[in-house]
């Protein structure tokens, strides 16, 4: 409240009245005596008004209440927290956040989902599990049966092509010599031994058949070597198909070399007894 | 925009008439705990001190809050406005009576002393002085007494009184200060220069 000159009369003596304040009271108080006395009765109205206030009784609160409540219908005392315009904004905030963390996760999927590059850390799982096969067709001596050969499928037999004719042009991989190469044509010894018809057939067939041994044993290398090449570490997601294919000629390899080892014992023993 | 919600009890209470108006019980309960206490010791000085009578007028005035909330004039402050209603009530009754104040129920339960110490003496002294106090108060010119309770007993300013009553703040200055005049001269046996033994 903006203090008047009332305040005044109860906070200063007479003689610190300024100009202005005297020429107010100077209608109602002329002296310090009429001062001090209006002085007086306000510090004493104060006191004798300052005790505790009468209050309201509850009966009377409650009446207004069922009017308020019959004037204006049933209203519900609590608070709309829906209608807080803070809960508004902290939802929307909310709704932002998920949104936004959906999209980050769901952009994020196609990423898990495609085929990673073959790396070399792949590339050298693959030379490792290659090796392990490699053992583990080493030491197999199983006989290959024609069954396992019409089980290849188009892209090992094309390769197996391929493979015959790098065999054929490097110097390692010379074709066997004529009399190899017309035994490997399916000729047999009992063929030779019409075709000879000599006292010394016999000396005749065992020269030809160690020369064929040794024809044989370069082939054999030679299967070694392009069966070692197959087990070059792939470079790209190709190769992982062609190792997959090489690792089904490396078995036919083996299987061939262990068959046409087992056809040469054969035809030895024949000669020789 | 509020993003935090105030308490009402910060709102003005201009705000809570608005919101009252509408239907909102929580403006009214904070309305009626502002001026509930005021307006009940305001009626029990002006009726005579009668407990009944201050309490039924307290309720018939928040009673027209509620039932016509336009009656309040957005543009006026709404403490003179609801003084000046409580006043225009008592003018009323005191037409209906048509009996100046005199008569007391006898019970002035709420006129408790102040000064609570071990001096009987000076206890005495002031319940004597408190009544007649009390006394010359009532016979006073009405229009000096409504005055002197609205400035040194309710606590209004000379502008609010000024509107409450709708006349002019020189006119209400003066007419304190004669209802001061009055009691200081009525109650010159009480002065402390004439007390000076009692103390």
């Amino acid at each position: 409240m903006v203090k008047d000159i009332f305040d005044t009369i109860l906070e200063k003596e007479y003689h610190q009245l300024n100009s202005k304040e005297l020429s107010e009271l100077a209608e109602y108080c002329h002296n310090e005596k009429e001062f001090l006395s209006l002085k007086e009765v306000i510090s004493k109205t104060k006191a004798v008004y300052a005790g505790p206030k009468l209050t309201s009784r509850a009966t009377s609160k409650e009446n207004l209440d069922q009017l308020f409540d019959k004037t204006y219908g049933n209203t519900k005392k609590g608070f709309l927290f829906y209608r807080n315009p803070l809960f508004q904004v902290a939802a929307a905030v909310l709704f932002i956040i998920v949104t936004w963390a959906f999209y980050n996760y769901s952009s994020s999927l196609p990423e898990k989902q495609q085929l990673a590059e073959n790396t070399n850390s792949e590339t050298k799982k693959t030379t490792n599990e290659d090796k392990k096969e490699e053992v583990k067709l080493v030491t197999q001596e199983e006989v290959v049966n024609d069954g396992i050969k019409e089980s290849k499928n188009d892209s090992v037999e094309e390769d197996e092509t391929k493979i015959q004719t790098q065999t054929r042009t490097s110097k390692a991989e010379q074709a066997p010599s004529p009399a190899i190469a017309r035994q490997g044509e399916g000729n047999t010894f009992t063929s030779k031994a019409e075709v000879a018809g000599k006292a010394n057939t016999n000396e005749l067939n065992y020269e030809s058949l160690a020369l064929s041994e040794t024809a044989i044993e370069k082939r054999t290398e030679q299967q070694k070597k392009t069966y070692q090449s197959y087990s070059a570490p792939a470079t790209s997601a190709k190769d992982i198909q062609v190792d997959a294919s090489k690792r089904n000629k490396q078995k036919t390899v083996l299987t061939s070399m262990n068959s046409s080892s087992q056809n040469n014992v054969l035809k030895f023993l024949v000669v020789k007894y | 925009m509020r993003l935090f919600k105030t308490s009402y009890e910060t709102h003005t209470d201009e705000e809570l008439m608005k919101k009252l108006a509408s239907g909102d019980k929580q403006a009214f309960d904070v309305v009626y705990n502002r001026y509930a206490s005021l307006l009940l010791n305001y009626f029990y000085r002006m009726l005579w001190k009668d407990r009944e009578k201050s309490e039924d007028f307290m309720h018939d005035l928040f009673a027209k809050i509620i039932q016509k909330p336009a009656s309040f004039d957005a543009t006026r402050s709404f403490k003179t406005w609801i003084y000046s209603v409580a006043n225009n009530m008592c003018k009323n009754e005191y037409k209906r009576q048509a009996v100046r104040a005199g008569t007391r129920n006898g019970l002035e339960e709420y006129m408790e002393t102040k000064d609570d110490t071990s001096n009987s003496l000076q206890q005495t002294h002031f319940s004597l002085f408190r009544n007649e106090f009390q006394k010359k108060l009532d016979e006073m010119n009405e229009k000096h007494k409504e005055a002197f309770i609205y400035r040194h007993i309710d606590g209004l300013s000379i502008k609010e009184i000024a509107a409450i009553l709708d006349i002019s703040e020189g006119t209400i200055k003066s007419r304190i200060f004669y209802a001061t005049k009055f009691l200081a001269e009525e109650l010159i046996q009480y002065q402390p220069e004439k007390t000076k033994d009692h103390g």
